[in-house]
């Protein structure tokens, strides 16, 4: 579920998903980047898996759990839109909507966008961990018609700006990392705007 | 919003399950809260039936009824949700869109008898404890009388002296034809309004904006100042002299936002061991008694 290619700088790979480096990877000497080894269903969070293909020093960041639009990226909308933006270090994921059906899978890189919606506001859950190790959290996102005609959401999805870099090169891309249909498809009138959300929970070291 | 860098990101979900099989797709819990928490964080899942539980602050007493309505469509209590004042917990029906919850808990009457309003005689005044500065938002809710002061007199603010470091909010006489806000050092304006003696008006200044009843009214270039001294209601505080006659109106209730931080939140009250008539600060647990002379007179 990518919009671009690592590949592209020659110097982290991903392996059909992405795993964010360890934590302490600002400043850390080991990379540990680890290969995709897990099983992505429908529905279910797609892992971060990457390696480092180069004995530079190399770094990525993103923030899934949590809400840091900036820039350009506070009232994107759609692939395009993202993928057309210069992303730095730090950011954290948007919430998009889109209005196709097929079922989901973990080769899916963008939805299919509606851009037509403007959009009202973010909104977040602070995360936290419960009692079984789980970090938990919801990003939501309120969108406003005003183009005259229902539109008729049916998917949501999360791009993640990631940005990744070395000390002579750097990159930055956005990634859709969570796809899901909707329960219910969702008709926003001429002039309405609707909050869309997404629970989601991770397991980490800490 | 703290960063958080994960090991492994594994299976989306929700937090107490999921609604079908396609996990977590949650709405908008939007609150309105009064005189409470809640224990929510925030969202609900996707279709699922959900209770959130809130909890009074100490001096108040929930209410007997709560309102909520999802999607902008109202629901009946009692047939769409339930509410228990007792244990707090409210029980929601399935979620498929935006739930708006409004829980207005009022002053229990064991320290403090909460009122519609208080009223000075162009005596009286509280000292909130906030200075005034660009970053500065207030709402609040006021009457004009039929007697009123000759000439302007301020329902909220402080300066240094006249339009210099100054955050103010002031009627004209009887209010039938003017007001005036002020934001900094020679920011300020007249507004051509006319208020309705007894008659409830909602006043929010956000920061370089002024609304009336939700009517945007003037907006006032940024400044970078704050005021020397804390703001007063019903009055303006000086540093140096004062020449703004003290008001003589009803405040309904009254919000002080730092930046969106809220630092305030006022209800007008009795304190019960003296009958002293004031504004119990919501957000801090605070009674604020008259700083001028006389006594509120309240309803």
């Amino acid at each position: 579920m990518f919009l671009q290619n690592w590949e592209s700088i020659q110097t982290i790979r991903l392996l059909g998903g992405v795993e964010t480096a360890s934590p302490s990877v600002f400043g850390g000497s080991s990379r540990a980047l680890k290969g995709h080894n897990g099983t992505v269903t429908a529905g279910s969070m797609s892992w971060f898996g990457a390696e480092s293909i180069s004995s530079a020093t190399y770094y990525c960041s993103a923030q899934l759990c949590g809400l840091k639009p900036g820039g350009g990226w506070t009232a994107a909308s759609g692939a395009a839109e993202l993928a057309s933006m210069s992303v730095a270090s730090g950011l954290g994921p948007v919430l998009a909507v889109g209005g196709g059906t097929e079922a989901v899978t973990p080769l899916d890189y963008t939805l299919s966008d509606i851009t037509t919606l403007a959009h009202a506001g973010y909104s977040y859950g602070r995360p936290y961990r419960d009692a079984a190790g789980w970090w938990r959290c919801w990003v939501g996102r309120t969108l406003l018609n005003q183009t005259g005609s229902p539109v008729t959401v049916t998917e949501l999805g999360i791009y993640l700006p990631l940005y990744c870099g070395s000390t002579s090169a750097s990159v930055s891309m956005a990634a859709l990392v969570y796809r899901e249909l909707l329960p219910e498809p969702v008709t926003l009138a001429e002039g309405e705007s609707f909050g869309f959300a997404l629970r989601l929970k991770f397991y980490g070291k800490r | 919003m703290g960063c958080m860098r994960t090991n492994a990101l594994a299976a989306a979900g929700g937090a107490s399950g999921a609604a079908g099989a396609a996990g977590g797709a949650a709405c908008l819990l939007k609150e309105r809260l009064l005189g409470c928490v809640s224990l929510s964080d925030g969202a609900l899942d996707w279709g699922r039936a959900a209770a959130v539980q809130y909890v009074p602050k100490t001096n108040f007493a929930l209410p007997e009824s709560v309102a909520v309505s999802m999607r902008g469509a109202p629901l009946a209590q009692g047939t769409d949700y339930a509410w228990d004042r007792n244990t707090g917990i409210l029980s929601l029906p399935p979620a498929v869109g935006d739930v708006e919850v409004t829980v207005s808990a009022a002053l229990d009457g064991t320290y403090y008898s909460q009122r519609e309003y208080i009223q000075s005689s162009g005596t009286q005044y509280i000292d909130t404890g906030v200075y005034g500065s660009g970053n500065t938002s207030a709402e609040l809710v006021f009457a004009t009388l039929n007697t009123y002061p000759s000439g302007w007199w301020g329902v909220i603010g402080a300066c240094q002296q006249d339009m210099i470091k100054a955050f103010l909010f002031d009627v004209y006489a009887s209010g039938s034809a003017k007001c005036n806000v002020q934001n900094g050092t020679s920011v300020y304006s007249d507004i051509q309004y006319s208020f309705t003696p007894l008659t409830p008006y909602k006043v929010y200044i956000n920061k370089t904006k002024t609304y009336i009843n939700d009517v945007l009214v003037k907006t006032l270039s940024s400044y970078s100042y704050t005021t020397p001294v804390t703001m007063y209601l019903f009055w303006q505080n000086y540093s140096v002299s004062s020449s703004m006659y003290r008001a003589r109106m009803r405040l309904y209730s009254c919000s002080i936002w730092e930046s969106s931080a809220l630092v305030r939140r006022f209800v007008p009250c009795v304190r019960v061991s003296d009958g002293a008539a004031g504004l119990y600060d919501e957000a801090n647990g605070v009674f604020y008694g008259n700083a001028g002379s006389g006594a509120f007179d309240c309803g």
